[in-house]
């Protein structure tokens, strides 16, 4: 497996959630006025190199970053319902396969901070840890 | 072969209690001091990920930095100020360090993003990196503490 087998088996299991959620990815152009929308950050904190070479990796160590975007004025527990479609679809100690992998949830999506407002949305952060072990 | 007696097991005790504190505090300050901070998006620079971007300084400064346990210590703030939680703590204790507050509190926005501006998740990223700073602590302990 490499890095963006990875990023991509996490993207798939996002895209797979019901309701599906509109979701904003960096460096992809998105309107930050479209809400209900979540945006989504994929940090890698570690990768151990496989012998193979060519970039494939035994092991990776991240975090998923889900900013909850919901409209303003409809309340402080406004993304609260998104973010137990994020727990359903993401809990601790749940495991997926891909190809040349497996990933494993490490921690519960849990809120991050205090929502708070920018100019155009409500914002509820949560995050959850992942290991994935190349197969 | 090294052996040991009862006789022996204080000075283990101790050179363990000992380990542990350089431990935890290496890896802390290698936590703290490892967080880097940029010129941000008003200075010409960009939002960096794991960067504390800083425009005027307020949100770089605000880093409150608090101890609870055997010795407590709360209220200093200032972009140095884990340095003296750091030099206090002892195995144990809780630290506490946060960014915001009312001298920065648009803090959560530069972290977590807001206004089509992606965030640059320094704490995360920190946190991402503690592993490795425990593992590389651990060897500093043992070479301290013979």
């Amino acid at each position: 497996m490499n890095s963006k087998d990875i990023s991509n088996a996490i993207k798939a299991r996002l895209l797979a959630i019901s309701p599906a959620p509109e979701i904003s990815w960096p460096n992809v152009e998105f309107n930050p006025g479209v809400v209900p929308r979540w945006e989504v950050t994929i940090i890698k904190n570690r990768t151990d190199p496989s012998l193979k070479g060519g970039g494939a990796i035994d092991r990776e160590d991240g975090s998923v970053q889900i900013v909850i975007c919901t409209a303003q004025g409809i309340g402080e527990d406004a993304g609260l319902d998104d973010l137990d479609l994020v727990r359903a679809s993401f809990a601790k100690g749940d495991r997926f396969s891909f190809t040349g992998g497996q990933c494993t949830i490490m921690t519960e999506p849990s809120q991050s901070a205090q929502p708070f407002p920018d100019k155009t949305s409500f914002r509820l952060p949560t995050s959850f840890d992942y290991v994935a072990n190349a197969t | 072969m090294v052996k040991y007696s009862w006789a022996d097991i204080g000075k283990l005790a101790d050179k363990s209690d000992k380990r542990l504190l350089v431990i935890v505090r290496q890896s802390t300050n290698d936590l703290l001091k490892g967080i880097k901070i940029a010129p941000g998006i008003n200075r010409g620079g960009s939002r960096q990920r794991g960067v504390i971007p800083r425009d005027l300084g307020a949100l770089a400064g605000s880093l409150q930095s608090s101890l609870s346990g055997t010795t407590s210590l709360s209220g200093p703030v200032g972009q140095t100020s884990w340095v003296g939680v750091i030099g206090s703590m002892q195995v144990g204790d809780k630290a506490r360090f946060a960014w915001g507050g009312l001298v920065a509190p648009y803090a959560a926005a530069v972290h977590f993003g807001s206004n089509g501006v992606t965030g640059t998740f320094w704490i995360d990223v920190a946190k991402g990196k503690w592993p490795g700073y425990v593992r590389g602590a651990i060897v500093k302990a043992k070479a301290a503490v013979r």
